[in-house]
C-alpha cells in the first residue's frame, strides 16, 4: 500500500469518526448530563426519580412524535397545545355519556383540529406558520366558549385515570403508553410507504410529485395524524390531572417543539425521527427534572429553557451547513 | 511584474471527500489576459477546482499563488477580494430589480444617506458601453434572457475589477446567436487585461474561445496543451483515456407500426397550442427547438405534472384522463425530468431509496411493513442493471457524478415498466462516457418496444438517436422531420424560424 492510500484511510476513520459524532452529538449530551446530575444530586439516579422524569413528559413525548411528523414534512404545527386543550375540554364536557363516547368525542375534535390545519396547508399551500397560529387561537377560543371560562373537573373514569397513575410491575402504564405512541409513529416512519413518501415530500416536494407522490395527501396527512396524537394525549393527560383549566396546556407548545429540534429533527424537512425525538424528550426530562431538584425558581427554568432552544436551533442550523458542506 | 510570472497558478492541489479522492494533485497556470478552458467529464473534478478558487472549498494539499504570492482563500468573499469572480449556470442576480443595481448591488453609490440613483445608472451605462453590451441599466433583470442576465454578471464581476472570471458551463442555456455575442464580450474584457477560466462541456466552443486547455480525468490534470495544437478528437481520448469512436452507432432496428401514444389538438394557454403527434411503439420520437419554445412544457403536461387546457391524450387507443403525475405512472408513462437537482431524483435520499420509490408495493412483507432484505435486494438489481457507479446503495444521491445520478432517475423511472418514457434533455451536463451510455440504454429500451420522446437541446442527439423529429417554435409545432431528412442545420435553421415552412397539419 502506497503512502497516499495509508493517507487516504486514515482521513477517512477520522471523518468516518467526526461524522458519527457529529451525528450523535445529542446522545452524547444525554450521557453527559446523566452522569453529571448523578454527581449534583444523591435524589436523581433512584428508580423513583426516573421514572417520575418520565412521567412528568410523557405527554409532552406523545405530542412530540406528532409534531416530529409535522416537522419532517416541513411544516410546524403551533397549534397543537390548542388541540390538546379544546379535546382535553370536549372529553369533560361529554362525560355524562360514558367514557367511550367521551374518548370517542375527544379524539375526534384532535382529528377535525388536524384536518383542518391539514386542508390548508397542504391542500390550499398557505404557509403553515400563518395557519396554525390562526387555528390555534382559534381552538383556544372554541375551548373558551364551550367551557364558558369555568375550570372543569373529569369524574374518575375507570380505564383512563389507569393509563394516567397506575403502575404494572411497579413500571408506570402513563410510560408504556408513550413507548407504545413511540413504537407506532417510529415504524410508521421507517417501515412504511407513507413513512418513505412522507420523508421524499419533506425533503424534496418537487421531486416527490414527479415520483408520483401525492405530496398534498402525505403533508394534510401529517397534521391529521398530530391532531388524533392531540387528542389521545388530551385523554391521557386528563386521566392523570383531571382538573382542565382553559389555556392551561399553551406552555405545553415551546417545550413539544423544543423536544423535537433537540433531538435532531431538521426544520428543513425530511431528516429526523423518533428515534431523535426520543433522545431530546430525555434530555428535555433530564434538564427539567434537574431543575425541579435542586429547586431552581419558575422563571430561571423558563430562561434555561429558552436557551436550551436556542442552542437546539443553532446545532439544526450546523447540521443544514454541514450537509450542505457534503453536498 | 517580470515577464514568467503568472497570473494564478494553480500548484499540485488535491481535495479529499469522504469515499473520493475529488482532486488528486491539479496543477495549471494562467496567464494575464487569457482564457483557459478546463474540460473533463463530470466526476473529473472539474466542480471542486471552481469551488476551490471561488473560496467554497478549501483544498487539503496543494499551493494558490496570485500575481507570484502564496494564498490561502479563506471565503467566497475573500476570493472576490481577491479578484476572483465566479459566474455559475444559474444566475446569481436579484431578478426584481434593475440591471444598475444589479451591478452595484451592496456597494451603490450613496451621498449623505441617500442613493444616488443618477450617477448609478451613469456609472452601469459607461460599464455596459465599455464591454460593448447592449442593454439599458434600467430595465428589470426579470424581463431580460438568460443570456442577458449573464452579460450583467460579466459586467458586475469585471466592474469589481475582477482579476479572474470563471465561467462555468455559460452557454448551456443560451441560443446559438447569444453564444457568439457572448463569445465577443468574452474576448473583449479579455483584451483589457482580465482573465478567463472558462469550463463547458462544448468542446467545439473551446476551439472557438480559448488559448490554453486543461484536461482533468478522475481528478488528475492529463495534460495542459494550446488550443491551437490539439484537436476536438484527441481531447475527447483525453477525456475519456480511450477511442470512444461513433458516438451514436447505427440505427439498425425498425419501428412496428402501433401507436402508443397520440396527442390531439393539445394546448395550455401561454405555453403552446394545437399540438398533434403520435408516438410508435419502439420509436425514438425527437422534440427539438430552442429552450424555452414550450417543448418541456408539452412533455410535463402529457405526463400530468400541468394542465391541459384542451385536446386529448391517447394511449394505447384509449383516450386517458390524466391530472397527476400519479395517472401518468398509472398509465404507464415514466418521465425524466431535465432538472437533476430538484425533479428527477431526490437529492438526500440514498441510493437504494431513490430506486425503489416506485416500487415499495413489491417489498412489503407480510405484515404490511417495508421489508428491508426485500428491499436491498431490488436495490441492488437496479444497481446492476444499469450499472450505477456507486461505492454502496446507502450513498447519497448528491454524493454521485451527474452521470450517475441520471442512471440512478432511469433506473428510477424504468422500474414500473412503463411503455412510454419521456426524457427531458437527459444528457445534459453529462460527461462523454456516461452520455454513450445512456443513449445505448435508450435505444435498448426502444428496442424493446417501448415509446420514447426525448427533448433535447444536443442536435447532435436528436439526430443521432432519434427516428422522426418534431421542432417546436413559440409553442407552435413547425415542422416534422422524417429520419432521412434530418440535419444540423435545417433543424436549427426551423427552431430560430429563418425558413418560411409549412405548419404541418395532422
Amino acid at each position: 500500500m502506497s503512502d497516499a492510500d495509508t493517507t487516504i484511510k486514515s482521513t477517512s476513520v477520522k471523518r468516518g469518526f467526526i461524522k458519527f459524532f457529529y451525528s450523535q452529538a445529542m446522545l452524547f449530551i444525554l450521557i453527559i448530563l446523566f452522569v453529571i446530575m448523578i454527581f449534583v444530586s444523591d435524589n436523581f439516579f433512584t428508580l423513583n426519580n426516573i421514572y417520575n422524569l418520565f412521567r412528568h413528559v410523557a405527554i409532552l413525548g406523545v405530542m412530540a412524535c406528532g409534531m416530529t411528523l409535522v416537522i419532517i414534512g416541513k411544516g410546524i404545527d403551533l397549534s397543537a397545545a390548542a388541540i390538546l386543550g379544546l379535546s382535553a375540554v370536549s372529553f369533560v364536557m361529554i362525560q355524562q355519556y360514558g367514557y367511550a363516547v367521551s374518548v370517542a368525542v375527544a379524539i375526534a375534535v384532535g382529528v377535525v383540529c388536524g384536518f383542518i390545519n391539514g386542508y390548508f396547508i397542504g391542500k390550499v399551500k398557505a404557509n403553515f406558520i400563518i395557519v396554525t397560529l390562526a387555528t390555534g387561537i382559534l381552538f383556544t377560543a372554541t375551548s373558551l366558549i364551550i367551557s364558558e371560562g369555568r375550570n372543569l373537573t373529569a369524574r374518575p373514569l375507570l380505564v383512563f385515570s389507569y393509563i394516567g397513575s397506575s403502575s404494572v410491575f411497579g413500571f408506570p402504564v402513563i410510560i408504556i403508553f408513550l413507548i407504545i405512541i413511540m413504537i407506532i409513529t417510529g415504524i410508521l416512519l421507517q417501515k412504511t410507504i407513507a413513512g418513505r413518501r412522507l420523508y421524499a415530500a419533506g425533503l424534496n416536494d418537487k421531486a416527490a410529485l414527479v415520483s408520483g407522490i401525492n405530496t398534498s395527501n402525505i403533508i394534510m396527512g401529517t397534521y391529521v395524524l398530530n391532531g388524533l396524537i392531540c387528542g389521545i394525549a388530551a385523554v391521557v393527560m386528563t386521566s392523570r390531572i383531571p382538573r382542565i383549566r382553559v389555556g392551561q396546556t399553551a406552555p405545553y407548545l415551546f417545550d413539544v417543539i423544543t423536544i423535537v429540534v433537540l433531538g435532531g429533527t431538521a426544520l428543513t424537512g425530511g431528516m429526523g425521527g423518533i428515534y431523535k425525538t426520543a433522545i431530546g424528550l430525555a434530555i428535555f426530562g433530564i434538564v427539567n427534572n434537574s431543575m425541579a431538584i435542586l429547586s431552581i425558581p419558575y422563571e430561571y427554568q423558563q430562561l434555561i429553557k429558552g436557551i436550551i432552544l436556542i442552542l437546539a436551533v443553532l446545532y439544526d442550523e450546523f447540521n443544514r451547513r454541514k450537509r450542505l458542506l457534503y453536498q | 511584474m517580470s515577464s514568467n510570472e503568472y497570473l494564478l497558478e494553480m500548484i499540485d492541489i488535491s481535495k479529499y471527500f469522504p469515499g473520493v479522492q475529488a482532486l488528486d494533485g491539479v496543477s495549471f497556470k494562467l496567464e494575464k489576459g487569457q482564457v483557459f478552458a478546463i474540460v473533463g467529464e463530470n466526476g473529473a473534478g472539474k466542480s471542486t477546482l471552481i469551488k476551490i478558487l471561488s473560496g467554497s472549498y478549501t483544498n487539503d494539499h496543494g499551493e494558490i499563488k496570485i500575481e507570484g504570492k502564496k494564498i490561502n482563500i479563506r471565503n467566497p468573499f475573500h476570493a472576490m477580494q481577491l479578484g476572483i469572480n465566479t459566474i455559475y449556470q444559474e444566475t446569481s442576480l436579484v431578478p426584481e430589480i434593475s440591471v444598475a443595481e444589479n451591478i452595484f448591488l451592496g456597494r451603490q453609490p450613496i451621498k449623505g444617506g441617500k442613493l444616488r440613483w443618477k450617477q448609478m445608472f451613469d456609472d452601469s451605462q459607461k460599464i455596459l458601453d465599455d464591454l460593448s453590451i447592449n442593454l439599458n441599466p434600467r430595465s428589470i433583470v426579470i424581463d431580460l434572457s438568460t443570456a442577458q442576465q449573464q452579460l450583467i454578471e460579466i459586467a458586475k464581476a469585471f466592474s469589481r475589477e475582477a482579476k479572474i472570471i470563471i465561467m462555468d458551463e455559460p452557454t448551456s442555456a443560451i441560443a446559438e446567436d447569444d453564444t457568439e455575442n457572448l463569445f465577443n464580450i468574452i474576448r473583449g474584457i479579455v483584451k483589457k487585461g482580465t482573465s478567463v477560466i472558462y469550463i463547458s462541456h462544448r468542446l467545439k466552443e473551446i476551439f472557438r474561445i480559448a488559448e490554453m486547455v486543461t484536461i482533468l480525468r478522475d481528478g488528475k490534470t492529463v495534460t495542459t496543451i494550446k488550443v491551437s495544437e490539439t484537436s476536438e478528437m484527441d481531447i475527447v481520448k483525453y477525456m475519456v483515456g480511450r477511442d470512444i469512436g461513433d458516438i451514436f452507432g447505427e440505427k439498425t432496428y425498425e419501428v412496428s407500426g402501433e401507436l402508443i401514444l397520440e396527442a390531439k389538438n393539445i394546448a395550455r394557454r401561454g405555453f403552446f397550442k394545437n399540438i398533434s403527434f403520435n408516438l410508435k411503439r419502439g420509436e425514438i420520437l425527437g422534440l427539438s427547438g430552442l429552450v424555452g419554445a414550450g417543448r418541456s412544457e408539452i412533455v410535463r403536461s402529457i405526463f400530468g405534472l400541468d394542465k391541459l387546457d384542451s385536446g386529448e391524450i391517447l394511449v394505447e387507443g384509449q383516450r386517458v384522463n390524466i391530472k397527476n403525475s400519479t395517472d401518468g405512472i398509472n398509465k404507464g408513462i415514466a418521465f425524466v425530468s431535465e432538472d437533476r437537482r430538484t425533479e428527477s431524483i431526490i437529492q438526500g435520499f440514498t441510493v437504494r431509496e431513490n430506486v425503489t420509490i416506485l416500487l415499495l408495493k413489491e417489498v412489503i412483507s407480510k405484515i404490511g411493513l417495508i421489508s428491508t432484505k426485500k428491499e436491498a435486494r431490488l436495490a441492488k438489481k437496479y444497481i446492476d442493471e444499469f450499472s450505477i457507479k456507486t461505492p454502496s446503495m446507502e450513498q447519497l444521491v448528491m454524493n454521485l457524478s451527474g452521470g450517475n445520478q441520471q442512471k440512478v432517475a432511469l433506473a428510477k423511472c424504468l422500474s414500473t415498466s412503463p411503455k412510454i418514457l419521456i426524457l427531458d434533455e437527459p444528457t445534459k451536463g453529462i460527461d462523454v462516457g456516461a452520455k454513450k451510455e445512456i443513449h445505448t440504454l435508450v435505444k435498448e429500451l426502444a428496442n424493446s418496444g417501448i415509446g420514447v420522446i426525448m427533448v433535447s437541446s444536443e442536435l447532435p442527439e436528436i439526430i443521432g438517436m432519434c427516428h422522426r423529429v418534431l421542432v417546436i417554435r413559440e409553442g407552435k409545432l413547425i415542422k416534422e422531420f422524417r429520419k432521412e431528412e434530418l440535419n444540423e442545420e435545417d433543424l436549427m435553421q426551423v427552431a430560430v424560424g429563418n425558413i418560411q415552412s409549412e405548419v404541418k397539419n395532422l
